[in-house]
């Protein structure tokens, strides 16, 4: 099992990961996009690789990241809003799809990737620590 | 046991649900409302009671002006862009209808997790139709909404009730 951990001013984010690709979804304002953004602006290792809608917008950038993906190996790469992200661009749904060298962590609801139940989970923030609740138990 | 209720003529103000397949051609179409429609036509220009309680609501925080909200994990007043996506969506329909222009528009809604669907369900398509499609099946828990999926005769009281009916043509989509 993998692990995100680290401990910043506004909160300790320690998030397990349990395979490859990981689905964050859940109610609105639960604070997806505020874990994506304080990891993004503050927690520079390079380990991390970030993308949201944003980046996306402008086909030029979308393809751009599709290549670095391409290239990418044992990052844990964090994708905030997924579905409109995938809707803007397929192909990097397909890459994430097939991605077997990297660590997904998708913030999103229903993706069309490809993952087990047991990995889909809803974030918790509580008393300054945010930590990943599995909705499904590991498989035996 | 069944809860829809058939329609009749008296019901109307309802959440009308579409899946891609079934979203009517005639509406303009809104794919991602929280940053599109949020920006063009500068939401938090208009910003009135009925907005103010949709972040009370679905976002569990207040607004402290038209551009400031207090920050609901860092206890300080941040930037109304930061509200989350699913919250946008709802304000941005919420314009819509104030603007008398929710005929018009057919909203994307995936951003929206079951707290805002069920809002939007409860309190906002009552006075008006609001005309809505999405890619997951999670429309909250409430008895009280009238939800009408692919212009079927049923009207689900019952919001399970309308996700499982949801999800089940969203997968005979995909096996199609």
């Amino acid at each position: 099992m993998n692990k995100l951990a680290v401990k910043l001013d506004e909160l300790e984010i320690d998030f397990e990961l349990r395979s490859t690709k990981t689905v964050v979804q859940g109610d609105s304002a639960t604070g997806k996009t505020y874990v994506y953004e304080l990891l993004h602006s503050e927690y520079g290792i390079s380990s991390l690789f970030f993308i949201n809608y944003h980046d996306v917008e402008a086909e030029s950038n979308a393809k751009m990241i599709c290549e670095t993906l391409r290239k990418m190996r044992n990052k844990i790469i964090i994708i905030d809003q997924a579905n409109d992200v995938f809707d803007t661009c397929s192909e990097l749904e397909n890459i994430v799809d097939r991605d077997i060298n990297n660590h997904y962590i998708l913030m999103g609801r229903t993706l069309r990737i490809h993952h087990n139940i047991s990995d889909m989970a809803e974030l918790e923030i509580k008393n300054g620590k945010a930590s990943l609740k599995y909705l499904f138990p590991l498989p035996l | 046991m069944f809860r829809g209720i058939i329609k009749e003529k008296g019901v109307k103000d309802m959440l009308k649900l579409y899946t891609e397949s079934e979203i009517p051609k005639n509406r303009v179409r809104e794919t991602v409302p929280w940053r599109n429609y949020f920006r063009k036509y500068k939401i938090t220009k208009y910003l009135d009671e009925s907005d103010k309680h949709i972040v009370d609501v679905v976002e569990k925080t207040s607004l402290v002006n038209n551009e400031t909200i207090q920050g609901k994990f860092s206890d300080m007043p941040i930037g109304i862009g930061s509200l989350s996506e699913g919250c946008k969506t709802l304000l941005c329909i919420n314009h819509a209808i104030k603007m008398g222009e929710i005929d018009k528009y057919i909203f994307n809604i995936t951003s929206c997790g079951g707290n805002a669907i069920s809002y939007l369900a409860t309190e906002m398509a009552e006075g008006s139709d609001v005309i809505a499609y999405l890619s997951h099946g999670n429309f909250g828990s409430s008895l009280y909404c009238n939800i009408q999926i692919n212009d079927g005769t049923t009207i689900y009281k019952d919001a399970t009730l309308a996700s499982n009916k949801y999800i089940d043509i969203l997968l005979e989509d995909t096996d199609e």
